[in-house]
């Protein structure tokens, strides 16, 4: 059997587009600028026949013919008034002012309509509401926190490829709250998404299935009554937030923040390949510090951009998988004199990708009791499964990056990068 | 293209050797009179390296013995990969693809030459025609190969109970 996945499909319901004589109506009257447009028209064509009408045998008059009533109706109505024509009886003066007073008070709203338009879209661009089709390779944050602008900060430091237009936030956050946050010079051309986070219509307008990266924040915001939501609430928003994506943008890679670490499960169902477990972090650093090694020091400026070294992962070049972890540390320590390898990380990137390789490494026998055993294997496959100081002679598997302490480059684009976030 | 010649029959005890390697032939291999008489029907083929002697998917009615080179076998997976089954080593004699002398069968698998591949040829036509002049030679080899159907047909049964017993785990959730 061919492995197939179900994919359950939301689907988009639409009003059925019944083009009825009641519709059209309602609709003509509902859209003033519509209403208005036909009315000029009317009213520009009907006073030019009947000027027409009126002048065409007058004497001294100079609209004799019909292109010429019209060409006056327009100069009049749009009130221009060259006065090259102009009507000279008694009823084509009358009908020229009924023509003048409605194309003052016509031609005022459709400016105010135009107008507004223009207003609008300045407006939307000062909240930063997002026009998607534009977006590509780009980072997603849902959800708020009270520390964004480190955060956001933090972000760009770490991937010195992105500017603040390359990151979409999808929050329910006042036009206030994302004025100050745009205030600062390199968060300047932010996104915004005002809402829900965990609403598909508000991620789908941050084009989640295009995106690099999608980060999804333990949202601590009060509600609307302005009440403090629950750890349960805040996680259960978050895991809504995770399914919404897996099924809409399958494949993108998904990190969440957690809070009660019970609740991982739900998350790794939803393929989000990073979970972070901030308030466990906090808990172990406190424990640690207590038995005065240190550690809390060595874990901050392993964490910290800033500092001259840090740990991250590394892309291992294809020729070393599959080989020893001795000649996988090896060849890359020769390659990067800047890295330390200390360890492989296992299974790395998007949980989706991973299980669909080793889905398709697990077919790869003709022995069913052995296709048995390596499906089996698969469901138990932890992804971003880190292994510090492997024995030498451990095999680096397919799917594997390294895990490395990065020295910073000196005059390097990361040392440049975080100057100028220093302020 | 691969080359196809007759056969020079070797002296009897080299041909006799070869048959006795090949299981279908082991019943009859003792009789220098039935050696000769298959080693008549079956034709010489040299393979490229890189050519395929069988092809996955594609029907043969044709057995082959290989008897210089080495040849890998590979499957592919429903979702389409490839991975390599085995590989026959041309002094071990193997035979391949008997199932193409009682029916043109859709082969199972794809034998590819990694170096220049000696083989024996064996039509089932050629087989057809050895079974009505000398039955007496080609019933032993038509329980050999209904013994290997059997067995394939057991170890059937055993993935299939195999994967029956898999798929009602996982159903149940362990």
């Amino acid at each position: 059997m061919q492995p197939r996945f179900k994919e359950d499909k939301f689907e988009v319901i639409r009003v059925p587009f019944v083009p009825s004589v009641l519709r059209t109506k309602k609709y003509l009257l509902k859209n003033i600028f519509i209403t208005v447009v036909g009315f000029l028209t009317l009213a520009w064509m009907s006073s030019a026949t009947l000027v027409y009408f009126f002048e065409k045998d007058a004497e001294g008059s100079n609209i004799k013919t019909f292109s010429d009533a019209i060409w006056w109706g327009i100069v009049t109505f749009l009130t221009v008034g060259y006065g090259d024509r102009f009507p000279v009886t008694f009823e084509g003066r009358f009908f020229a002012g009924l023509l003048m007073v409605s194309g003052v008070a016509g031609v005022g709203i459709v400016t105010a309509k135009i107008s507004s338009i223009f207003l609008e879209q300045a407006l939307k661009d000062g909240r930063g509401i997002v026009d998607s089709s534009q977006l590509r390779d780009h980072f997603v944050i849902c959800g708020w926190n009270e520390n964004m602008n480190e955060l956001l900060t933090h972000i760009l430091e770490f991937n010195p490829d992105l500017t603040s237009q390359d990151i979409v936030v999808i929050a329910n956050v006042t036009p206030q709250v994302i004025e100050t946050t745009t205030a600062e010079k390199h968060l300047s051309d932010l996104h915004f998404v005002s809402g829900d986070h965990f609403s598909e219509a508000n991620l789908r307008r941050a084009a989640p299935e295009r995106a690099r990266k999608i980060l999804i924040l333990a949202d601590r915001t009060p509600g609307h009554g302005g009440q403090m939501p629950t750890p349960t609430e805040i996680d259960a928003r978050t895991i809504m937030t995770a399914m919404t994506i897996a099924n809409i943008a399958r494949g993108t890679l998904v990190t969440a923040e957690i809070l009660d670490p019970k609740m991982d499960h739900y998350l790794r169902i939803a393929n989000v390949s990073e979970i972070i477990y901030s308030s466990e972090y906090s808990r172990l650093l406190l424990g640690n510090a207590t038995s005065g090694t240190g550690i809390a020091n060595i874990v901050f400026d392993l964490l910290d951009s800033k500092a001259n070294a840090h740990i991250t992962s590394f892309n291992a070049p294809e020729s070393t998988i599959g080989k020893s972890f001795l000649e996988f540390k090896e060849t890359i320590e020769k390659q990067n004199p800047e890295l330390l390898v200390i360890g492989v990380l296992e299974n790395s990137g998007n949980s989706h990708s991973i299980k669909e390789l080793a889905l398709r490494r697990a077919q790869q026998t003709p022995n069913m009791a052995q296709l048995v055993a390596n499906l089996q294997s698969v469901k138990e496959i932890r992804c971003n499964h880190p292994v510090f100081h492997p024995p030498l002679d451990y095999k680096v598997a397919e799917g594997s990056m390294a895990i490395v302490i990065a020295k910073r480059i000196r005059n390097g684009k990361n040392e440049h990068g975080s100057k100028t976030y220093a302020a | 293209m691969n080359t196809a010649q007759k056969l020079t029959p070797p002296d009897t005890g080299a041909s006799q050797s070869i048959l006795k390697d090949v299981g279908l032939f082991a019943d009859i291999a003792d009789s220098p009179l039935a050696v000769t008489a298959i080693w008549e029907i079956m034709t010489e083929r040299v393979f490229k390296p890189g050519s395929s002697i069988i092809d996955e998917g594609s029907p043969g009615t044709e057995m082959f013995v290989l008897i210089g080179g080495t040849a890998s076998v590979y499957k592919n997976t429903p979702g389409g990969d490839k991975y390599k089954v085995a590989i026959f080593e041309g002094n071990k004699h193997v035979a391949f693809g008997e199932s193409g002398l009682i029916e043109s069968e859709v082969r199972s698998a794809t034998v590819r030459a990694d170096s220049e591949c000696r083989c024996l040829v064996m039509s089932r036509q050629a087989f057809e025609t050895l079974s009505e002049r000398h039955p007496q030679w080609a019933l032993p080899i038509y329980k050999r190969i209904a013994l290997g159907v059997m067995t394939r047909l057991r170890k059937t049964n055993e993935d299939m109970l195999l994967l029956y017993n898999a798929l009602v785990a996982e159903i149940r959730g362990r």
